[in-house]
């Protein structure tokens, strides 16, 4: 019962959000840094998404046969996009995106980490100054002892 | 990564397994996070699934975050009536978490607008529009920077409870 209250509360953020998206298209569909004719931009140099009046298609870029670039619409080649069938996926060569999006996710996790463990060790530093100096007598030792979870941190 | 549920410390049982010892629910919220992370990796790296698997997991993904928000329910109440006590490092959780859970949602929803082939298999044919193109490249830039420090904000909970979890009982 309990979980099933959760439930709702969550799908009723979650729809909140959702409606907040559509009100966004409907009200001002563009987004933040562009104009609401959209914007040019190539990605992996095949694939091309709402150009805007007037703007011809970018250099390199292949359109399928017989497509013409409508303005506002999306427009990709067929080189951009994996085909399929379930055997053109998940091929070895293209194992490098799923590295890269891993290494990206790595590194900001380690540098989270890093500044993380920085600001501990500098708070640290500090009530131990503190206490050293008798500034804060009885004062309460914060998340410094065992936390909620069960795991000392 | 937020716990919902405080959970007891590690319980020896009779038999000095310590694996048994961590609770069932900081298990299911361990593995459970485990594999959203991981399916959000392979999710993101859309020139390696393809456009079908990439469409499937994401709808799958929404699945699981609606889960994953309903199991912390409890630590989205409790934290944001706490709001108003200064502490600093709550506060920044909570707001990436706000944010990240804007992000996701929005990228699962313009995921699902944009759909070229796992909503048209079920005979649903959304209406298409560049804004939601546009939206969904946005949202899932943000995520891909949100998602790891989420994680990384509780990287003591994940090595405390990882090492005991893939720990081996003693024989």
């Amino acid at each position: 019962m309990k979980f099933l209250r959760h439930l709702a509360a969550a799908a009723a953020v979650v729809g909140v959000v959702v409606l907040i998206g559509l009100a966004w298209d409907r009200l001002r569909p563009s987004l933040p840094g562009e104009g609401p004719g959209g914007r040019a931009f190539v990605m992996r140099g095949q694939v091309v998404k709402g150009l805007p009046p007037g703007r011809a298609v970018p250099v390199g870029v292949k359109l399928p046969a017989g497509a013409k670039p409508v303005p506002g619409l999306h427009i990709n080649d067929a080189g951009g996009i994996p085909g399929l069938q379930l055997g053109d996926l998940l091929k070895a060569a293209d194992l490098v995106v799923l590295r890269n999006t891993a290494l990206i996710e790595v590194a900001v996790i380690a540098a989270v980490m890093i500044v993380d463990a920085g600001l501990r060790k500098r708070r640290r530093a500090r009530r131990v100054a503190s206490v050293a100096l008798g500034d804060a007598p009885g004062r309460k030792r914060g998340r410094l002892g065992s936390s909620s979870n069960g795991v000392r941190r | 990564m937020h716990r919902s549920t405080p959970t007891t410390p590690a319980r020896v049982t009779a038999q000095g397994g310590r694996r048994a010892g961590v609770a069932a629910r900081t298990r299911l919220d361990f593995w459970f996070d485990a594999a959203i992370l991981a399916g959000y990796t392979v999710a993101y790296s859309y020139g390696f699934t393809g456009v079908v698997i990439h469409e499937w997991l994401g709808i799958g993904l929404g699945v699981a975050l609606l889960l994953h928000l309903t199991l912390h329910w409890d630590w989205v109440v409790r934290t944001t009536r706490r709001l108003i006590s200064p502490r600093g490092p709550d506060r920044l959780i909570w707001l990436v978490n706000l944010l990240l859970m804007f992000a996701m949602v929005l990228c699962v929803a313009s995921g699902i607008a944009i759909s070229r082939v796992a909503l048209p298999e079920l005979g649903i044919y959304p209406l298409q529009t560049p804004f939601w193109f546009r939206l969904h490249v946005l949202t899932a830039e943000v995520t891909v920077g949100l998602v790891p420090v989420h994680v990384a904000l509780r990287w003591r909970w994940i090595a405390g409870v990882g090492r005991r979890l893939l720990a081996r009982r003693p024989r």
